[in-house]
């Protein structure tokens, strides 16, 4: 060959193989599968750069985490939710402790003729009416409760939110941090003191994301009156909010 | 926008806007009269028919009553209304036209059943008088003629002469002279187009007599064929059979079992054999199965258990049914081996008609039918009970201000009503004048869980707040923040008063929950979590 071409090729042929190693190596770590289409933004954009792709990918699950009750992470979840619904879509709330508050809900956005509450009697029915609410292509956001999950029960909700695609929003205890998961995305969700009358802060934590890098943490400010989701702001410092709310 | 004849009688005509028909219905006119009145005419074979007009605005002098124009709804209320005359006639039909107004009966061989046609006439009054409607019978040879005589067989000034609460005398047109019968009506009793019709009247043609003076050979040309097969039908000249509905479909098939069965594979087999026999006589109809009974009987001493499944769509699909039925058997234990079982089809209705896309875009449009599947499978497992759907109502009681409604049930909830509240003061001033709040300010700060209201064992108190810290769940939380109080008060006819000062408090750690005072019991209890 002519001397001249022969590193030129060489150097292409290189180029080529790497540009297409790593188009490989993202198609298996991103696993994107393009017939759900996009995904959900947050409806808070700095919440929204966590995520690979700008937001929740259709068709995933996405597990809530924290410690205690009052965090707030439920209302976060119904927030997403209805992000979910509003192309039409039922979001559907598993309720085997009875003791939803629909009005809440619908303050937060989601319409009443888009909400379904299921009432499961056991674990078991539970398990199954989550399967079955998410492999419906129908439903838009599934909100459900669930403690302890087998791996492989975890992996056949995955294939069922696929299946259907919507999203499945799992609350689990703060154990779970520690187990194996099949969820594209894990948030911590931690509430921070301080807030005022109708806003809250909380802190969350990205523990584990499928196609990313995890580990990233904003914190969000929960507006109760507007039903808003925004970035805090970190000028105000809780310690001067409380002052002005006790004064 | 349709109107009756008595809107158009005072100048409301279809085009115009509401408040114009507003204000013309409501200036000061003449009484009023009632919906049209029944037309018999006599003679054999005999066909009856009544126009009933179920959304027709009723103007009266005080009020004027405006419905949504619904065609679909109006004829289904009409096919509801035939399905009730199916005990006068095994042949009952519905006016072939774009809005049908009309039901014809043939009364064929009927007179004997009801003692004469006189007393079937008045039969068919009474049962539509119970249902508070009035209708105008014509009974006569062919279904044009009785069309003709019910709609302009008497003229509107003696119909306007009939009180309101009184039937209408029916018209019967003798056998044979349905031509001196049509002779004094107009030409639009012959039920033509509106095209031909206003050229009959620049012909100065308005009665049928005078369309009889015009040679019958030069009507095609002049004016169309549709002249010559209407006054054909009319005379009983040329066929027009009725298109009969169906009558409605009350299904019930048993099959006993040569061997008593205790397993559910078994009886599922039984079951998906009637449930195919059921579909193939309920196919031709179009129509879908909306709710059906199993029956089991079982054979220690004739034991019967019923189970009664739903679906929120009516639906053909076997497959479906014997899942929701599988569902449902999981859920049962058998008192013993069941010797027959009996499937019985209580509810059916037309099935939803969908039109197939021709390009599947692939993104998520929810699918009715997908959903309502989805909703029946955990209906049938769970339970009706389980699958609910939620609505507001005014109530300021947190715990009465919804209600839920399972989702198979068929009555829709009503409008969410925003909620009222009673004596609710805001938070912030202990004891300011008692304003109403705007339901959107009173949802705002509520909890998205909410539980039965948990005692609550508290050391210290503040003065004018809640308690500094509480125990629940084995954890222990110290008050930083508190919101309010919220007082909650029901009123007297409420039954036992309920009197609550709620608080919004926030921890040291950031959680936040929904306490209460009780005045009457003058303890404290966490109602709800703020999830």
């Amino acid at each position: 060959m002519d001397p001249l071409i022969e590193p030129l090729l060489a150097k292409t042929t290189s180029r080529c193989s790497i540009d297409r190693l790593r188009e490989e190596i993202a198609r298996w770590e991103a696993a994107w599968n393009p017939s759900h289409g996009g995904v959900i933004s947050t409806g808070c954009s700095a919440w929204d750069a966590l995520l690979p792709g700008g937001g929740i990918r259709q068709g995933s699950l996405v597990e809530w985490l924290a410690e205690g009750e009052g965090t707030g992470r439920q209302t976060l979840a119904v927030h997403v939710a209805r992000q979910a619904c509003r192309d039409g879509g039922v979001v559907i709330v598993l309720d085997p402790e009875r003791n939803l508050f629909p009005p809440a809900i619908f303050h937060w956005g989601i319409p009443p003729e888009a909400l379904i509450v299921v009432q499961p009697g056991n674990p078991v029915e539970h398990l199954w009416a989550l399967e079955q609410s998410l492999r419906c292509r129908a439903v838009a956001g599934v909100l459900a409760g669930v403690k302890k999950l087998d791996p492989v029960v975890f992996r056949r909700l995955q294939i069922a939110a696929e299946q259907g695609g919507g999203l499945g929003l799992l609350f689990r205890p703060d154990w779970a941090r520690h187990e194996p998961t099949w969820a594209d995305v894990r948030f911590w969700v931690e509430p921070l003191p301080g807030g005022l009358s109708g806003r809250r802060r909380v802190k969350i934590k990205v523990l584990r994301l499928r196609g990313g890098i995890g580990g990233g943490s904003i914190e969000l400010e929960i507006d109760d009156e507007t039903g808003a989701v925004r970035l805090a702001s970190p000028l105000a410092h809780p310690t001067a909010a409380y002052r002005a709310a006790r004064a | 926008m349709m109107c009756c004849a008595k809107a158009r009688s005072r100048g409301i005509a279809p085009g115009m806007t509401l408040a114009e028909a507003l204000t013309l219905a409501e200036a000061p006119q003449s009484l009023p009269r009632p919906l049209p009145e029944v037309v018999l005419t006599q003679g054999s074979p005999v066909r009856g028919r009544e126009p009933v007009r179920p959304d027709i605005p009723a103007l009266s002098s005080s009020c004027v009553h405006l419905e949504p124009h619904d065609p679909c709804a109006d004829r289904q209320a009409l096919e509801a209304l035939a399905q009730g005359c199916f005990q006068f006639s095994p042949v009952v039909g519905i006016e072939d036209s774009a809005a049908p107004e009309s039901l014809f009966l043939d009364l064929d061989g009927l007179d004997h059943l009801f003692g004469s046609q006189t007393a079937l006439a008045r039969a068919v009054q009474q049962h539509f008088a119970r249902q508070h409607l009035r209708v105008r019978l014509a009974v006569a040879d062919t279904l044009g003629a009785a069309w003709a005589c019910a709609h302009f067989g008497q003229p509107e000034a003696a119909l306007a002469k009939i009180p309101s609460g009184s039937e209408i005398p029916p018209l019967w047109v003798p056998p044979g002279q349905t031509l001196a019968a049509l002779r004094p009506l107009p030409v639009e009793c012959l039920r033509l187009a509106g095209a031909t019709v206003g050229w009959l009247h620049a012909l100065g043609i308005y009665r049928v007599e005078q369309l009889e003076r015009i040679a019958r050979e030069e009507w095609p040309s002049r004016f169309g064929s549709e002249l010559v097969r209407r006054w054909d039908q009319a005379l009983g000249l040329a066929p027009e059979p009725i298109c009969p509905l169906s009558p409605p479909a009350e299904l019930e098939l048993r099959q006993a079992l040569d061997l008593p069965a205790t397993s559910q594979e078994c009886l599922l087999s039984v079951f998906s054999e009637l449930f195919a026999r059921a579909i193939e006589q309920l196919r031709p109809t179009g129509r879908g199965i909306l709710a059906a009974i199993c029956r089991l009987e079982c054979l220690p001493a004739g034991h019967k258990m019923e189970l009664s499944l739903g679906v929120v769509e009516a639906s053909l699909s076997l497959e479906h049914w014997l899942d929701i039925l599988r569902l449902r058997l999981q859920r049962v234990r058998l008192a013993g081996p069941v010797g027959a079982v009996v499937l019985k089809i209580t509810q059916s209705a037309l099935l939803p008609w969908r039109q197939q896309e021709l390009f599947d875009c692939g993104s998520l449009r929810p699918d009715r039918r997908v959903l309502a599947a989805l909703l029946d499978r955990l209906s049938s497992r769970l339970g009706a009970q389980a699958v609910l759907r939620a609505a507001l109502r005014p109530e300021a009681q947190p715990e009465k201000s919804f209600r839920y409604q399972p989702i198979l049930q068929k009555k829709p909830l009503p409008n969410p009503v925003p909620p009222v509240c009673t004596r609710s003061v805001p938070p912030g001033s202990r004891s300011g004048p008692l304003m109403p709040r705007s339901p959107s300010a009173v949802l705002a700060f509520r909890p998205l869980r909410l539980l039965g209201p948990v005692a609550l064992r508290c050391m210290a108190v503040a003065p004018d707040g809640p308690p500094l810290c509480f125990h629940w769940k084995g954890r222990k939380y110290r008050t930083a923040q508190a919101w309010g109080p919220e007082r909650i008060e029901t009123g007297w006819w409420r039954g036992p008063r309920i009197l609550r000062d709620y608080y919004r408090v926030e921890t040291t750690t950031g959680h936040r929950f929904w306490l209460f005072h009780c005045g009457r019991l003058g303890r404290w209890f966490l109602h709800g979590v703020f999830e």
